[in-house]
């Protein structure tokens, strides 16, 4: 039983009253008028900035720490090295002794901004619980679950995220990336690498009831993950059992994780997962586990869709904001399909999509879809990037027109929207199926502004001389800014980004592995928190449900 | 007693098996398959990443017994002798 008795209103005691292995500094109330215990005092109390509860959990961090270790985790000879230690360096790690869950929690605790801490103390307690049943499970050796739940990438750098910043989740084929800035998206600083050496095809971000969860999904020699952290990629969610696994029956096995798409805010432990080979899930308890979608899956089209170049996969979901149990879903080749019964039904949506590919031009299923966008103010209307074709539907996918007039290609990957103007839309057309690179080597963002009536070139500060670049599927994406910000990244690892909304381009980032998936997040701290939902539980505590027996 | 068949692990899976590089099983498994559901339940963490949830081997991991690739000796019906040494081996494809 440990009784903490005084977290950061500590006076001086003498030294020699204690011993070597736990020690107390001098206050600062002989330096300045702030009062604590230096050790243990918050980067935010040393800033001057108001103090609340998660500066106690900082505290209880720091006391973790030199519990288990015996050392505090920020040192020095005089007071200046000690504040210096708190507001920039990184704790030491602990050492293998330490299990690696507590030293997650110790990290989480200690991290330098309130917003990336536990946001409540009962969540610091879940997790330290967890930390404690899984250290019982795994001394019955018969039944060792000493993997971990989570991992902390040593060598990942970090980015330190406040209220009020905006980030950019970057997946590229050896690994995730994330960007921070602010508001004014000028500059940027690089977390990272994540998963490195393995492909991320998917990111999400997940703020619903309050959190702050940035998914991904993970490929490599050992399989794919759906994993996800909770304090802006220090530690991340490392399943024993992978979560989304195909049931027996089907005899299939999973590949790729190719879109990951959060539910209604009013449903926020509903979640899709698209996959390879193409197939639908949905989990209900925010992605503990997960269910294949037997509706689609048993759809008679199903046995005749063919692989794409990028293999057979479910690459798009989007859901109707005005109608929960509406979804459309993308398929390479399959085509658009959509449910208005939340997944038990299905229909073939591709009146009006060529598929060039094939013997009739106009089949009923077959299309090689590469990508659908719609604005949540008109969801009856929806914009389409085919293998060959863009397309604009004005009734829910019941038929589409050919809105590829003006554009030096109709061929490409991306179809993004802009945030607010449902009328505007962008893609980045490339020469041809045969040679999949911006047209002539110049760099273009095609815009409209009427629905796809006319398109017009973006390309201050694209390059525009030998640029033989490919920017795929979900390597674009737009922020909810103004004015808006729109993002892409390329097969040669360059990441691009507007903030007027495509009228000026700037060079974020160059010489990434190739880039597969951007998305946008803008962090806010203020929103209420559901403290009843089954969310508020601590994340750590939930993992260690999904993988205890 | 007969001589317990030992695993290698390789390092990217060494986090789930507290760092050990060998493991060797208690029981005297006749098959790979056998071999393989001894391991995984000392340490279930290691199943997904090497077989898929269909029960295969997964594309580019290799499995030796000894210095024979079971590709060539039957898979997972391949046979398992006493002080068997059994190496789990990334494959080197790749880009």
């Amino acid at each position: 039983m440990i009784k903490v008795l005084d977290f950061g209103l500590a006076r001086h005691a003498d030294a020699a009253t204690f011993d070597g292995a736990t020690r107390s500094f001098g206050t600062m109330e002989q330096m300045s008028s702030v009062s604590g215990t230096l050790a243990y005092m918050a980067p935010e109390v040393l800033r001057g900035e108001a103090a609340d509860y998660r500066s106690d959990l900082w505290a209880l961090g720091v006391v973790l720490y030199e519990a288990v270790s015996g050392r505090l985790p920020f040192d020095g000879r005089t007071g200046f090295e000690i504040s210096s230690a708190i507001l920039r360096e990184v704790p030491k790690p602990l050492g293998s002794s330490v299990p690696p869950g507590l030293w997650a929690v110790i990290q989480k605790c200690l991290a330098k901004e309130p917003i990336q801490r536990y946001q409540r103390a009962g969540e610091a307690q879940a997790a330290l619980e967890a930390v404690q049943s899984a250290a019982i499970v795994s001394t019955d050796r018969a039944t060792d679950q000493s993997g971990p739940r989570q991992t902390v990438l040593l060598g990942a750098r970090h980015i330190h995220v406040k209220s009020g910043d905006f980030l950019l989740l970057v997946g590229t084929t050896k690994g995730a990336f994330l960007l921070r800035s602010n508001a004014q998206r000028a500059r940027w600083d690089v977390g990272g690498p994540y998963f490195h050496g393995h492909a991320v095809y998917a990111m999400a971000y997940d703020g619903r009831a309050g959190q702050h969860r940035i998914w991904a999904s993970t490929q490599s020699y050992w399989g794919t993950l759906l994993r996800s952290t909770d304090d802006f990629g220090r530690s991340w969610t490392n399943p024993q059992e992978a979560t989304i696994r195909f049931p027996a029956d089907t005899g299939l096995s999973l590949k790729n994780i190719w879109q990951i798409a959060t539910g209604p805010a009013d449903e926020p432990d509903l979640l899709y997962c698209g996959v390879e080979p193409a197939a639908l899930f949905e989990s209900r308890d925010g992605g503990d586990t997960w269910t294949l979608v037997r509706g689609l899956f048993e759809h008679p089209h199903r046995p005749r869709w063919m692989p794409g170049n990028g293999g057979l996969t479910l690459h798009t979901i989007v859901l109707d904001p005005t109608e929960p149990r509406r979804m459309y879903v993308g398929i390479s080749a399959g085509g658009v399909y959509r449910t208005e019964d939340g997944g038990r039904t299905w229909t073939a949506q591709n009146r009006g999509i060529r598929a060039m590919f094939m013997p009739g031009k106009y089949p009923e299923f077959g299309q090689c879809i590469h990508k659908i966008a719609m604005h949540p103010a008109r969801p009856e209307r929806l914009f389409l990037q085919n293998h060959w074709g863009l397309y604009r539907s004005d009734d829910r996918a019941e038929n589409w027109k050919d809105i590829g007039t003006g554009v030096p290609s109709d061929f490409g990957f991306p179809v993004v929207m802009h945030p607010t103007n449902p009328d505007c839309v962008y893609v980045v057309p490339v020469e041809s199926d045969q040679f999949r690179c911006a047209c002539d080597g110049r760099l273009r963002v095609y815009r409209t502004r009427n629905g796809g009536a006319s398109w017009e070139a973006l390309t201050r500060g694209l390059p525009q001389d030998g640029a033989y670049e490919t920017v795929l599927r979900d390597a674009m994406t737009a922020d909810a800014l103004k004015p808006a910000g729109i993002y892409f990244g390329t097969r040669n690892g360059q990441l691009f980004g507007s903030r007027d909304e495509g009228k000026t381009w700037r060079r974020i980032l160059d010489g990434l592995p190739a880039i597969v998936c951007i998305r946008t997040v803008v962090v806010d701290a203020d929103r209420p928190r559901a403290a009843s939902s089954p969310r508020a539980r601590s994340h750590a505590s939930r993992k260690s449900r999904r993988t205890r027996k | 007693m007969s001589a317990p068949v030992t695993f290698h692990i390789p390092g990217a899976l060494r986090q789930f098996t507290r760092g050990q590089g060998t493991v060797a099983i208690g029981h005297s498994p006749t098959t790979l398959a056998d071999a393989l559901s001894a391991l995984w339940t000392l340490y279930p963490g290691l199943r997904d990443r090497i077989a898929t949830e269909q029960g295969e081997i997964r594309e580019h991991i290799n499995i030796f017994i000894g210095e024979e690739h079971v590709r060539y000796t039957g898979g997972l019906m391949s046979p398992v002798a006493a002080g068997s040494e059994i190496s789990i081996v990334p494959a080197i494809s790749g880009g």
